[in-house]
């Protein structure tokens, strides 16, 4: 009986010739990540515990995402003490500031992640890095686990595949299909589940656009979810010679897929999430003229290139409404360089737009934070209360362009409307 | 760690969230791990009576896709620093994990227990073995317990605390 990707990948990663779903396993990952939140505590634990080194350091990424803005005195010395740690453990790669950019973001930027990986990381919506044809699976507290044995306990997952066909109208971005395709699965079946995908919609897909898709299937309950390695992701490698080699690895022909979906998204609207869940989608038309007192266009989810984009071709020669704030923070150093080369950052000065570099900010509730009673439309992850503030805040989460148009009139619009002007 | 609980039964919805819901998120974000006070707001967004009045030895009983939401360990540590038990009719895959870190006991996959426990009814689990009595109905519900090799965390207090057993300086000697 053949394997699917998940399957292979954990098999290997685990010194077995297969594994089946349901069985627990013990499996050595080849790259680790962390962040300015979780490494110092992490080493703190260890240090209770009485385990001194990290293992496979040499595996292990490091960044400042979180608290990149910080002026609290403990986050500060903290930093100060985790650069000496992270240089005495020899840590394989760390992201200081004006190199630093959100964790589930580095690894693309730096063709760390690689097709047939197995990547673990602490923080939740690492399984974006299946963009790359990786398996990456998060795990919370256990990656305890990881830095103290190196390897994780893991149980195989059952693989759903989900096939997306058809273009979308002007207007949708791939944020619009991934929360879409999210509420379609619906979380009850995606529980624990690896998302596969298929089909022509993910093949014309670049990095930036899959790394937003198998984000969103986060909220569903994922595992983890992929996207097969083909010519994009070969493109994406070669970027990154010498950085090690490239294995596709794919599901055989006769791979047990739990289940098999088809769907076609040539119809799809902008969508926009109601709190307080991502997946809980509706046509941008359904909250049109809601107003907001907030825009943000960032995360890891929706602070990339793709995003920037489509957020300043709307914001282009426009102005932001007076009564709204528009923040906008380029997901990674190397993003926001990158958006510096095409003009994009100066579309957002001159609208009016404040902006900052590679943090989470208010997706963690800092940086420009809701306060009571406020409304936000967000490209964030998450619209759960609390989440970006104060825990009377609404926010409604929408692709870059329905944001950046809505920041202009002041309420949720249609970003079709501002297409083919100036 | 003892795997058996007596209490009352308190009864959640479909869907809770981990931030949010079962803690809330004002404590991820300031990085709150004190067990007490933790387990002082354990569940207050979502029932300010649970808050106040559950008990050690009471138990959690939820719907579906329990602990929905990001991988934050604060949820289910205020559930065991709270010293109440869990029976889900099923818990988020992100959720499940954390509860394992953290060695908290619970029959995570109890497929329609909402409609044969009600709000207030006292119960008598061996999370072990998966046996639930209803002791208000008479009732002994044989549900799925977790997995053994899961029970080793648990029984060391959580994944920290069998870490230590086995990979610290001193168990290595």
């Amino acid at each position: 009986m053949g394997a699917t990707i998940a399957e292979k990948i954990l098999a290997r990663a685990s010194g077995k010739a297969q594994v089946r779903p349901g069985e627990l396993v013990w499996a050595v990952p080849d790259l680790t990540v962390g962040h300015d939140r979780n490494y110092p505590r992490y080493r703190e634990r260890m240090k209770a515990i009485g385990v001194e080194a990290i293992a496979q350091p040499q595996k292990f990424m490091v960044t400042i995402d979180h608290t990149p803005y910080s002026d609290d005195v403990k986050t500060i010395e903290t930093r100060a003490w985790m650069r000496k740690d992270i240089a005495a453990q020899r840590v394989g790669r760390f992201f200081d500031l004006g190199r630093h950019g959100i964790s589930h973001n580095i690894p693309v930027d730096h063709g760390l992640v690689k097709p047939g990986m197995l990547v673990i990381t602490s923080d939740t919506r690492s399984p974006a890095l299946g963009c790359a044809g990786a398996l990456s699976i998060a795990l919370g507290a256990g990656f305890l686990t990881v830095l103290v044995t190196g390897k994780a306990w893991l149980r195989v997952p059952a693989t759903i595949r989900v096939t997306i066909t058809g273009t979308p109208g002007a207007g949708v971005l791939s944020r619009d299909i991934g929360e879409w395709v999210a509420q379609q699965i619906g979380a009850s079946r995606a529980d624990y589940r690896v998302i596969e995908f298929a089909g022509d919609t993910v093949e014309r897909f670049g990095m930036d656009e899959r790394h937003t898709l198998c984000n969103a299937m986060v909220d569903i309950g994922v595992k983890s979810a992929i996207v097969p390695a083909d010519e994009n992701t070969e493109r994406y490698c070669n970027r990154f010679a010498g950085e090690g080699g490239i294995q596709r690895v794919h599901s055989d022909h006769d791979a047990q897929f739990e289940a098999q979906l088809e769907l076609d998204v040539s119809r799809l609207e902008p969508q926009v999430s109601r709190p307080p869940s991502p997946e809980n989608v509706c046509p941008v038309g359904s909250v049109r003229g809601q107003k907001i007192d907030q825009a943000f266009v960032g995360t890891c989810i929706g602070g990339k290139l793709e995003d920037l984009r489509a957020a300043a071709g709307v914001l282009r020669g426009r102005k932001i409404h007076p009564s709204v704030r528009l923040l906008v923070i380029p997901a990674t150093h190397a993003i926001y360089e990158q958006a510096l080369r095409e003009g994009l950052m100066q579309v957002f000065a001159e609208a009016g737009a404040q902006v900052a570099v590679g943090a989470c900010g208010p997706c963690f509730g800092v940086l420009a934070p809701l306060g009571k009673g406020e409304t936000s439309i967000a490209t964030a992850t998450r619209n759960e209360p609390g989440r970006m503030g104060a825990d009377s805040a609404t926010i409604f989460l929408a692709n870059a362009a329905t944001v950046a148009a809505s920041a202009v009139r002041g309420v949720i619009s249609d970003p079709r409307e501002f297409l083919g002007r100036g | 760690m003892s795997d058996k609980m007596r209490g009352r039964a308190w009864k959640f919805g479909d869907g809770v969230l981990n931030d949010g819901g079962i803690m809330d998120f004002e404590m991820v974000r300031k990085g709150v791990f004190d067990p007490d006070v933790l387990g002082r707001y354990c569940l207050a967004a979502v029932s300010p009576d649970f808050a106040k009045n559950a008990l050690p030895g009471d138990i959690v009983v939820a719907g579906c896709d329990f602990g929905r939401g990001q991988l934050h360990d604060q949820g289910p540590l205020s559930i065991k620093a709270r010293g109440v038990g869990l029976i889900a009719e099923s818990v988020t895959r992100a959720f499940f994990r954390l509860a394992i870190s953290s060695g908290l006991i619970m029959i995570p996959f109890a497929p329609e227990i909402k409609g044969r426990i009600n709000e207030g009814d006292q119960l008598d689990v061996d999370f072990r073995s998966g046996r639930i009595e209803n002791l208000t109905t008479g009732e002994t519900i044989r549900a799925q317990p977790m997995a053994e090799f899961l029970w080793e965390f648990i029984d060391a207090g959580g994944e920290k605390n069998w870490l230590q057993q086995h990979y610290s300086a001193q168990a290595r000697r």
